[in-house]
């Protein structure tokens, strides 16, 4: 990322700020039918053009997901509304996009199958496949419980959420006869250069991926898209710079968005509000190719949360639908196994009377806890009590009615992350492969390496991503930059220093800068880091079904605070993120499988008047590694939906099963219609 | 198609071009001119990013022709850098932590800018009255709503010319 | 799908009659004003046009006079600009409640009030208000100028009584003697920035606090505004109180018959108007200076 100073003068250089002399835009014919037969295309660079698969990267890959694998155009057939047919260029934006005019092509439309549940057992929704459940997993123990006083079930939902960052998608790619050059806002560089040398076929020094300034990723930008391999591939055969910049329209239909899960659950309780068991059908609207496979599974490892809850089994199914892959979602999983934990207890207190907090604490874990599923937890009874107490819950509980959450955040700590420090002139320059994108990784790599290094922290430079400055890099998600990058960067900044040592005879900041240095570290991590975090609201809703909110606050346990006043803006924007969610962002289709949100605003985004603020607290219990950070970023899309929803359905005095809760929802439900 | 001149003022200084009648104000400001803090976020006249002063006034300049704004006056970020308003808006936005991404800030600072040349100290509904046409995807607007209340006074205030009296032709 | 519009010619008009006379020799010309609804069309490439024709800059077509008895407004007149006329919003404070709610400042700053009413999107807010207040248009046609009735403008879902080559040259709101105050209110679809359902209020009260006269408009429920007869009639010689508006608001539930669809069932939809008549109504009442709970 540019400096700070520069990206507030304006001058950030983002995707479509680069710019080449001989450039050709491209611009896309996509399917205007969620699901048809392509009978005949004309004009254009077809499929025949691109003779690749998409390969899958970014978070959570599995092999499973990996078998199937989505044309980079489609030729025959149409799995979702939005898939690109044709390509089409132009010396510029308007003139691509008038020689879309120039395609033809001929549908057959078939009828989509837009409802997880219902492809479960539908007819294929691409041919060649035997069924549409891409991913079926059970997860956890099976279990019999036969004396509870209370078993309770329901169905929960959350629909899909478009990621929606400010600046979309866009790539532009150059090819000088012997190296592919590839700029693209991303959270990693290097699965991004993956994703290209897997689907092309090429070998990995034959590729460089810079990332430009990230004008915000949310998940989105952290793989490779079949638009990126079609700018590649003209790139190669026009040998022009080839650049595409993606329409908000195409974002909605054709960007991976997140959420798109429902849950059949039920759980088996006692009186007391102790909660003995839970088992769940959680199925996830994978999408045409089953995008994030891997996510119902994940799901479930999950759900439990910070209770003690011995009993837990759960059928895990990705499936496949005429719509647009799923992906990655800040959160990506973790919000959605809340939503199903968290609704189900609240379904208790309302069914026991038991106060929300005395029945979360009464099924907190009061020493280390191992789940049914194998996900381990510290004693959280501690927290939680801290938490409620911090965010005055019980004296808010008295006159008011607040809805709360508790949760765990799990990092994606796995295959931890590598960083390259080079000292040369008196500067240093570092490199991770977790790059920023707005979550202000500089001020704890100057701060870290001033502490460590005994610099000045001036003179540090974080670099934007580039696969030919760094060998290789995870990426920017899962709450885990701060973890693993900062860990990646002790570890490199310690080789430095035993390098000065055995050059020099003794450390010090001045003997470094005397000299250079340049030391890369790939630092792997096998183990898991799950920290707690809850959240409060307040909320009213009118006679028309507006909400109003009125308070939130939130409590995380992050660690260390590596920079402070990142934390709270971290929180404030994913609350606001957690927020939209619950009031209006949606991505909606009608039964013809065309999309009802044709702009951002119809997404449901929400503006400065809607958007909630919130009040953020944190504690600071270290982790296992040198610096002490847990994570951070998705805290707030955990844990404020489940607090606001419970919030909203106090004060409308119904239930809510699913986000977002329209005005109509709460008005009909009001109302005791069912929807 | 008929190429129309343009001929507008643009951050001070008189810019002439020749361009196709559809050409976005949007593009005419960062192709032809090169300034680039202005982005585009949206094709759906929702997001904001590319909003510049117009006479004065703030609009969204993907949704105005580089036609409309012939003989006008425009402002970009760019020809407000030595502003001294806007130089404390940006110290603010940066203590108060209202940019993540930064790709919506141009057009944040301008709607910010916009409002305090208009009132000084405005409340915090004002203030997220007036920003309601931007949208930002990083902050959750807490912290630039922050940076906006920390601004202290001590600019004139903006006179705009009243509307003109309407005329029978 | 994109974000560029395809191509057309544009000429600036110095006068209402050039735009006429251009808008009647080429067919697939069309009149542009601020272009915050038309220009994001434009850039689904669903609309092409040939030729826009700008009447932004004809002299006055911005304006606005204001008389003792009489609002006139100039079709190419913001709608920012209408939010910020304190004056107006003293005479007409609907025009305020109405202006400081469509989309957001910044496309306030360039739409027109001209525009919002002969695009007439039902998601639209002036329409109803206009209708409200009984405004009178001035249409500039090939035949000469007419005044329409702002009742008979609208026909439907962007359809007005003007034929291709009319232009909508300005609005002219007449002042009611006596007690009259008025009120807008909206309900927006719940996302995006249009209107569910809207309501525009005007009322008359006589010396002893009854409803003299009152016009009262469903906005965005049908493909044209419409107004609540029945909700009128009922209240006409009424005593201005919650009681009575409430009543009123309750008629609207079986006196509209909307259709339910993606966004929003039948049900909603009259439960949303015979609401937002009460909160209309009951704003208006409060601004003739009626204390009602």
């Amino acid at each position: 990322m540019s400096d700070i100073v520069d990206i507030i003068n304006g001058k950030g250089r983002f995707i479509d700020d680069i710019s080449f002399p001989d450039m050709v835009h491209i611009a896309f014919v996509r399917s205007n039918y969620s699901r048809a037969k392509i009978l005949h295309v004309n004009g254009g660079y077809l499929a025949k053009d691109f003779p690749y698969f998409m390969a899958s990267a970014g978070e959570g890959a599995t092999d499973e997901e990996m078998s199937l694998r989505a044309p980079v155009l489609a030729s025959t057939y149409a799995a979702y509304l939005g898939e690109p047919i044709a390509v089409v260029t132009g010396k510029n934006r308007y003139e691509a996009e008038d020689n879309l005019e120039g395609v033809e092509v001929d549908y057959d439309p078939l009828n989509p199958i837009l409802d997880p549940e219902e492809a479960i057992n539908s007819d294929p929704v691409i041919p060649g496949v035997r069924s549409n459940v891409i991913s079926d997993r059970f997860v956890g123990r099976p279990f019999s419980i036969t004396d509870a006083d209370l078993v309770l079930e329901d169905r929960l939902e959350n629909r899909r959420v478009a990621t929606n960052p400010i600046e979309t998608r866009g790539v532009v790619a150059a090819y000088d006869g012997s190296k592919l050059t590839v700029w693209t806002p991303t959270q990693s560089a290097h699965s991004v250069r993956d994703g290209i040398c897997e689907s092309m076929n090429l070998p990995k020094e034959s590729v460089r991926v810079i990332q430009t300034d990230t004008g915000g990723a949310f998940g989105l930008k952290g793989g490779v898209y079949p638009e990126y391999i079609v700018a590649s591939t003209l790139a190669m055969k026009l040998k022009r710079p080839v650049k595409w910049i993606e329409t908000r329209r195409e974002h909605l239909m054709a960007s991976r968005p997140g959420r798109g899960v429902v849950g059949r659950m039920k759980i088996y309780a006692m009186k007391t509000g102790l909660i003995r068991g839970i088992s769940g059908d959680i199925i996830v609207d994978a999408g045409a190719y089953g995008g994030a496979s891997w996510s119902s599974g994940w799901i479930a490892y999950q759900v439990t949360g910070p209770y003690a809850i011995k009993e837990a089994y759960f059928h895990a199914r990705s499936v496949m639908t005429n719509k647009v892959d799923q992906g990655p979602y800040r959160g990506a999983g973790r919000p959605e196994a809340s939503f199903l934990m968290e609704r189900m207890i609240d379904l208790l207190c309302d069914e026991t009377g038991i106060d929300a907090l005395d029945l979360r604490l009464l099924n907190s874990a009061k020493d280390r806890f191992k789940s049914p599923t194998g996900m381990e937890i510290e004693p959280s009874a501690g927290f939680i009590s801290r938490a409620f107490e911090k965010m005055g819950y019980r004296q808010l509980a008295r006159t008011d009615r607040p809805g709360i959450s508790a949760f765990v955040l799990i990092p994606a700590v796995a295959d931890g992350e590598s960083c390259r420090i080079r000292v040369k002139n008196g500067r240093i320059s570092v490199w991770l492969g977790g790059v920023t994108h707005g979550q202000r990784h500089d001020l704890w790599v100057k701060s870290l390496l001033s502490e460590k290094l005994g610099i000045d922290p001036s003179i540090v430079t974080l670099e934007l991503g580039d696969t030919d400055m760094l060998r290789e890099g995870v990426g920017t998600w899962g709450s885990r930059s701060a973890i693993v990058g900062a860990n990646a960067l002790l570890k490199v900044a310690a080789k430095i220093m035993e390098s000065v040592r055995k050059k020099t005879g003794s450390y010090s900041g001045k003997n470094l800068l005397a000299g250079d240095y340049d030391e890369y570290e790939y630092a792997n991590e096998k183990g898991s880091l799950i920290s707690f975090g809850a959240n409060l609201a307040l909320a009213d809703s009118d006679d028309l079904g507006n909400v109003k909110i009125r308070t939130m606050k939130a409590y995380y346990d992050v660690g260390k605070a590596l920079a402070p006043q990142v934390v709270i803006s971290q929180i404030r924007g994913g609350a606001v993120q957690g927020a939209g969610q619950v009031l209006s962002e949606n991505l909606e289709y009608d039964r013809d499988g065309q999309l009802m949100a044709a702009t951002l605003s119809d997404s449901g985004v929400l503006n400065s008047v809607q958007a909630p603020d919130i009040e953020a607290f944190y504690e600071e219990n270290p982790s296992r590694f040198p610096h002490g950070a847990k994570g951070l970023g998705e805290s707030p899309t955990i844990g404020v939906p489940t607090a606001l929803v419970r919030a909203i359905e106090r004060s409308a005095g119904i239930r809510i099963r699913k986000t977002p809760v329209t005005p109509e929802n709460i008005v009909s439900a009001k109302l005791g219609k069912t929807e | 198609m008929k190429k129309v001149k343009v001929e507008l003022k643009l951050n001070g200084k008189q810019f002439k071009t020749e361009v196709e009648a559809r050409t976005l104000l949007v593009d005419l400001v960062r192709e032809l001119a090169d300034q680039t803090a202005t982005h585009i976020g949206c094709d759906t006249s929702n997001c904001g990013a590319c909003t510049v002063l117009l006479d004065g006034r703030p609009v969204k300049s993907c949704t105005v022709l580089a036609a409309q704004a012939g003989g006008r006056d425009v402002k970009t970020l760019e020809g407000l850098s030595e502003d001294p308003l806007m130089k404390k808006l940006k110290d603010q936005f940066l203590d108060k932590h209202g940019l993540q991404c930064g790709f919506c800030t141009s057009g944040m600072l301008i709607s910010s800018y916009s409002l305090l040349r208009k009132k000084q100290k405005p409340d915090e509904l004002e203030i997220r009255e007036s920003l309601s046409g931007n949208i930002c995807r990083c902050t959750g607007y807490g912290g630039i709503v922050d940076a906006i209340k920390s601004v202290q006074p001590g600019i004139e205030k903006e006179r705009v010319a009243p509307a003109p009296e309407i005329q029978r032709n | 799908m994109g974000m560029t519009p395809g191509n057309f010619d544009y000429v600036r008009v110095s006068s209402f009659r050039e735009a006429a006379r251009i808008l009647s020799e080429e067919e697939n010309s069309k009149i542009l004003a601020g272009g915050q609804s038309l220009i994001p069309l434009l850039k689904t490439r669903i609309m092409n046009v040939d030729l826009l024709i700008d009447i932004s800059g004809i002299k006055g077509s911005g304006g606005i006079r204001q008389e003792k008895k009489s609002l006139e407004i100039g079709a190419t007149y913001r709608v920012g600009e209408l939010e910020g006329n304190s004056l107006a919003a003293e005479s007409f404070p609907i025009l305020h409640d109405a202006a400081s709610s469509i989309a957001d400042p910044l496309v306030r700053n360039m739409g027109t009030v001209g525009g919002n009413l002969a695009h007439a999107d039902p998601g639209n807010d002036l329409p109803p208000v206009m209708v409200a207040l009984n405004a009178e248009f001035t249409v500039l046609g090939p035949k000469g100028e007419r005044v329409e009735r702002s009742a008979a403008f609208f026909k439907g879902a962007f359809s007005t009584s003007m034929d291709h080559s009319d232009t909508l040259t300005s609005i002219r709101i007449n002042q009611k003697d006596g007690n009259v105050s008025s009120a807008f209110v909206k309900q927006r679809k719940s996302a995006g920035d249009f209107s569910l359902a809207s309501v525009a209020s005007v009322v008359e009260l006589d010396d002893s606090g009854n409803f003299k006269d009152s016009r009262t408009v469903l906005g965005s429920v049908f493909p044209a505004p419409m107004i609540l007869e029945g909700v009128d009639a009922y209240l006409k010689g009424k005593k201005a109180n919650s009681e009575t508006i409430k009543k009123a608001a309750s008629l609207v539930r079986t006196q509209i018959n909307p259709e339910s669809d993606f966004f929003a069932s039948a049900d909603y939809r009259r439960h949303v108007s015979s609401l937002l008549v009460n909160n209309a109504l009951t704003t208006a009442v409060r601004r003739s200076g009626v204390n009602i709970a």
